[in-house]
């Protein structure tokens, strides 16, 4: 073969392997699932370290923590990567990706998953929306190396293994862009009536989960390292005796790891919450809920020191930002007859 | 390591990659290591077996090649033959055997509870050791020398494309290439981009036909066998026929993989299906089906035994002797038993209606060569063997039969309830127009290769196909298959 030849030939093969791998991604962009793919991508539309703080945890945080009504309020600039079922070793190798592209000055951790039966990780959906939504980098590598077994890691590693088969229920929101413009909270327009629950005893702990546990004292030791301040947080839920008594025992390993915690579940009727109006389910807040705990959480960091951003050049586009997701949230709300708060 | 696993994706480049790398007379261990590594990924401790049954038919032969007396020669042969399938008879045969051999004693009044062993079939026992049984045969007829080299030889055997499921090779196909010095094909053929290329297009045709139709229709033929008595006829002719394109599919897919993976390397194995469903008599069908076991059967066992040279009864008894042993080869069962011995009543009964089916034919005046007559044939053809299929899928002869006497009885048109069978529409739908592929496929290779039409076609085009067969693939093969939508219930942000 002559030298040409062989170079046309090469060409061709780097050619023809270029459009593949492009084929591919479209392929595998097209049949994901993308369920609150936005709660995680809305991080990477974020100029680098440009956030003070960001959210990571399960539903209850991704469901109760409104970073633009934080703003809206208190000027934070904020991010939730929340997700549905986000285990405590996903939260940990989310809050490495959060500080790889952010470098924030505060994580704040959902407690929630602390108590979780203990497992690596809640459901294959669950850690799909956690990790599939990461962006090709170290924390996503290690985390799918680190938490999953070799059968298990095909499926993150080639997402389109996982997904082939959503061909059949291929939709018109497929071919949509991803919503991204809550930056990253999910909001819920329904209401479920409960009655209140009755609370526990302050010194009533329950034991929490060793696995979770564990990635928890490692992400510790990530953000003494990092230089990152670690704060913990219970969104309001319909608690059990049990659930209470696992809140509080958050409360003993903060403090023996000299950590801040708010555990809102001893703080209902300070923040005005209302078991008949403010909840989706027993487990999550709707958006009146959450628009309760976001602002109590919000006077929170705002105490800690979390600078107030409004009026910087370099977040001029967040009052947009958040005009405009208000008037999506207001609007979505009257149209699914949610008797939305007054948005201050 | 299956084929189509993750785990082949990476082995096979690593492995060729280094094939072409390493100094020639590195090829031939290197490969044998491979396959050995191969073979251990399926069945570690049965890797012993295959050891054994090397050294043992390697031996023999040698034994054999030394002799000139005839005598001699065929003692040591007869002797290698049967330590060689000794393994055969115990891991697949004893169990078979034993209750056989209870069940005929209790038919004359004797209760006699045989030993049942608890056995796993070594995979690619009945591959390699018929593989050795015809490399014997051929020594001692003088078709080839013994082989030497006891490396060479142990590849020849375990040579990982075709170890699990054949090819079944021959000594003057495969094991001729390997010890040829020079040329096209063999261990010292230099790495040939046309060849890889041809290679990997049959290895994407093979997946293509495994896990796109095969393990779809596998779905539905798993649902309805189990319980056919659940099921109207039209269900279970669908089953029926779904299973016929199921086998192939499987069975053909794999071999077109193994085909192509060992023209990548540089060897040619024996074609084993040359579109079989468009064949138009039972006979023809198995000159197109498994043809590396068929020819093995023609060759070892149905010529020695006197094939058609000595009339038409002895050719008949010959004929069923052959097939009810190829259906004991498929599966130690009395229904692969009574699949095989179908099919050689198949041949006979057309032999005996020969007469009858010409005088009909002239009578009506039908044109032989007409198409539509061929088509009818061939239909008539799919048919036959698709209630022979039957046996071969079915738990036990009595289930086959169950089967096919309610799919007589209990016919409809009514397609109602057909999604109800493990595929909904969609996936019938796709299923559909992936064997339209197919039918197309082979109506083309019927008159030429594919692959050279296919190689033919300006870059683009070329380019197309090659897009088109990796994505359906990807997208509509059956594999995976994590993916529960009902872990996704969550919707979007509003």
């Amino acid at each position: 073969m002559t030298k040409r030849r062989a170079l046309r030939r090469l060409l061709a093969a780097v050619c023809f392997c270029a459009l593949f791998c492009a084929l591919f991604a479209g392929a595998t962009q097209l049949l994901r699932n993308k369920d609150s793919a936005g709660a995680i991508l809305s991080l990477y539309e974020e100029p680098r370290d440009s956030l003070d703080v960001i959210f990571i945890g399960s539903s209850h945080i991704l469901n109760g923590a409104f970073p633009l009504e934080l703003w809206h309020e208190y000027g934070i600039a904020s991010n939730n990567l929340g997700q549905h079922g986000q285990s405590i070793p996903i939260s940990y190798y989310m809050a490495q990706e959060a500080i790889r592209t952010q470098h924030p000055d505060l994580i704040v951790l959902d407690a929630y998953m602390l108590y979780y039966p203990d497992l690596i990780y809640e459901g294959d959906g669950n850690s799909h929306k956690s990790i599939d939504n990461m962006a090709w980098a170290a924390p996503k590598l290690r985390a799918i190396f680190d938490l999953f077994t070799w059968e298990d890691r095909w499926d993150y590693l080639v997402p389109l293994s996982f997904y082939h088969t959503r061909w059949k229920e291929l939709s018109a929101e497929d071919f949509a862009p991803i919503d991204t413009t809550g930056k990253g909270c999910e909001v819920r327009l329904e209401t479920t009536a409960y009655d209140p629950v009755e609370p526990v005893d302050p010194d009533y702990a329950q034991p929490l989960s060793e696995t979770a546990l564990e990635y928890f004292d490692r992400l510790v030791e990530l953000c003494r390292t990092e230089g990152v301040e670690l704060v913990l947080v219970c969104a309001p839920f319909l608690a059990t005796a049990e659930q209470q008594g696992q809140m509080n025992a958050v409360g003993e390993v903060a403090q023996a790891y000299g950590l801040t915690y708010w555990n809102f579940l001893t703080r209902l009727e300070e923040i005005g919450f209302d078991p008949e109006t403010d909840l989706y389910d027993y487990s999550h807040l709707n958006a009146n809920g959450a628009l309760k705990f976001t602002r109590a959480l919000g006077a929170e960091l705002a105490a800690l020191g979390v600078p107030d951003r409004r009026g910087e050049a370099a977040y001029a586009g967040w009052d947009e930002d958040c005009a405009r997701w208000r008037e999506e949230l207001t609007a979505a709300a009257e149209a699914a007859d949610f008797p939305l708060l007054e948005l201050k | 390591m299956a084929f189509h696993s993750p785990q082949f994706l990476i082995f096979f480049p690593v492995v060729t990659l280094a094939y072409f790398l390493v100094p020639q007379r590195g090829r031939c261990a290197w490969l044998l290591a491979a396959s050995y590594f191969f073979y251990l990924c399926w069945n570690p401790e049965y890797v012993v077996l295959l050891l054994l049954v090397t050294a043992v038919s390697y031996a023999a032969a040698l034994l054999t090649d030394r002799r000139q007396d005839r005598r001699w020669r065929r003692g040591w042969t007869a002797a290698g033959i049967a330590a060689t399938l000794a393994g055969l008879f115990f891991f697949k045969y004893f169990n078979f055997a034993a209750d056989t051999a209870a069940a005929v004693l209790s038919w004359v009044g004797i209760t006699a509870a045989g030993p049942h062993l608890d056995l796993v079939l070594p995979l690619g026992l009945s591959f390699y050791t018929f593989q050795a049984v015809g490399y014997l045969a051929d020594v001692c007829g003088g078709k080839t020398a013994a082989e030497g080299n006891f490396l060479r030889y142990a590849l020849f055997l375990s040579f990982f494309p075709k170890l699990v499921s054949g090819p079944i090779d021959r000594s003057d196909g495969l094991l001729a290439q390997m010890r040829e010095g020079q040329g096209e094909w063999g261990l010292n053929a230099p790495f040939d981009f046309d060849r890889m290329r041809r290679g990997l297009l049959l290895m994407v045709w093979g997946m293509f036909l495994k896990l796109v139709i095969a393990d779809r229709l596998a779905i539905l033929v798993d649902t309805v066998f189990p319980s056919y008595w659940e099921y109207g006829g039209v269900h279970l002719a669908a089953a029926a026929v779904s299973f016929s394109l199921q086998i192939y599919c499987d069975f053909g897919g794999y071999s077109a993989i193994a085909i192509g993976a060992a023209q990548i390397l540089g060897f040619r194995l024996m074609d084993n299906f040359r579109q079989p469903y468009l064949s138009l008599s039972i006979r023809e069908f198995w000159r197109r089906w498994h043809i590396s076991l068929s020819s093995w059967f023609r060759d070892y066992l149905y010529i020695p035994l006197g094939g058609s040279r000595k009339g038409r009864g002895r050719t008949w008894v010959n004929l069923m002797v052959t097939f009810l042993v190829s259906g004991l080869w498929h599966g130690a069962s009395w229904n692969f038993v009574a699949w095989g011995g179908l099919h050689g009543l198949y041949q006979i009964a057309g032999d005996l209606l020969r007469p009858a089916r010409d005088r009909v034919c002239a009578a009506l005046r039908i044109r032989r060569e007409a198409l539509p007559w061929k088509i009818v044939r061939g239909l008539w053809t799919f048919a036959l063997v698709t209630v022979a299929w039957v046996f071969f899928r079915a738990e036990s002869t009595a289930q086959a039969v169950g089967f096919l006497a309610r799919m007589a009885t209990h016919l409809s048109l009514s397609l109602d309830g057909i999604t109800g069978l493990g595929l909904d529409w969609k996936d019938l739908l796709a299923a559909g127009a992936a064997v339209l592929v197919l039918l197309i496929a082979d109506l083309l290779g019927q008159k030429g290769s594919v692959r050279d039409r296919i190689l033919a076609l300006p870059l683009p085009a070329r380019w197309a196909v090659y897009y088109l067969a990796v994505f359906s693939i990807l997208i509509f093969g059956i594999y995976g298959g994590n993916y529960d939508p009902s872990q996704f219930i969550y919707g979007n942000q509003f």
